[in-house]
């Protein structure tokens, strides 16, 4: 992503993403909080049809809830965590989430060779968004009973064991 | 002319009565003014955020029951904070027991990769 990326915006319907987009991306991006990977319009340079950020995350078990079984690991799950997924209106249905969806789970397998992560998380926001991750094989996590009304979010998991046994034979990491 | 140096003042006012009426009967309680309450609620709001914001969640334990005798807290400026700290991409994330228990099964049995998600991968290598 570059800083002026963040100017032009990005309207893909869902105003928590699209603001993420215009207000916070290029400062998550610049300091390292995530790194925000856009797709771009060869055809028109500068026009972004779609973003996504990535990051480093974990997930832990709510200790309030009681003891952990003894079976179940005491820290937090390392993980890779997609977020902002997001593709223009006007071009959605033309299998560009997919286009960034490969982009971003092959940074993630990539980045397993050298990172430790137990898999790849993120939230769907819609039902749409749902089964299309789910045909991806992401999980769906159940959601936090007591979270406020307006919070749809539903997290979605798919374990690093799947996605590196969906990798091509033989295929090589990015060079770094 | 010398200058004399004041200290920045903070003024605020309470316009609903039950507020006042808190602020009164928490200062007949610990024997303060207005500024030793305002210091005490400072200090107490500012943990309360930093942990929020830390991912943690705030609560009261009973010491004789353990973790059965919790009590959360919650307002809208704390969770106004949570958001904030939520909604960051990387924000450590606390999951319920099903949850957190169905993620460790799916780790500890992983499924086989969907016929979507091979041919995903597959234009994503041949790129």
């Amino acid at each position: 992503m570059h800083q002026a990326d963040a100017k032009g915006g990005l309207s893909c319907g869902k105003p928590a993403l699209d603001a993420y987009f215009t207000k916070r991306a290029w400062d998550h991006h610049q300091k390292g909080v995530a790194k925000v990977f856009v797709l771009e319009d060869l055809a028109a340079p500068g026009v972004i049809l779609g973003s996504y950020s990535l990051s480093a995350s974990s997930w832990e078990r709510d200790r309030l809830q009681g003891p952990l079984p003894s079976s179940l690991p005491t820290y937090p799950m390392p993980l890779f965590s997609i977020g902002y997924f997001a593709v223009t209106q006007a071009r959605q249905g033309q299998g560009l989430g997919k286009r960034l969806m490969a982009d971003a789970l092959r940074r993630c397998v990539d980045a397993a060779e050298s990172i430790g992560a137990m898999g790849v998380g993120l939230d769907s926001l819609d039902e749409n968004s749902t089964r299309f991750y789910a045909q991806l094989g992401f999980v769906e996590v159940p959601a936090e009973p007591t979270r406020p009304a307006d919070d749809t979010r539903q997290p979605m998991f798919i374990p690093m064991s799947t996605l590196l046994a969906a990798k091509p034979n033989g295929a090589m990491p990015s060079p770094m | 002319m010398g200058r004399t140096a004041t200290a920045p003042r903070l003024d605020a006012t309470l316009t609903d009565m039950s507020s006042v009426h808190r602020a009164q009967r928490l200062m007949n309680t610990l024997g303060t003014g207005n500024a030793d309450l305002f210091r005490g609620a400072l200090d107490v709001l500012d943990w309360c955020v930093r942990e929020v914001q830390d991912g943690r969640r705030i609560g009261s334990i009973d010491p004789n029951k353990h973790v059965d005798g919790v009590r959360e807290f919650s307002s809208p400026l704390l969770e106004a904070a949570r958001h904030e700290h939520v909604d960051a991409p990387n924000a450590p994330r606390v999951l319920h027991g099903a949850a957190f228990d169905r993620v460790m099964q799916l780790i500890e049995s992983p499924p086989e990769p969907t016929p979507a998600l091979r041919q995903l991968m597959a234009e994503a290598y041949a790129r």
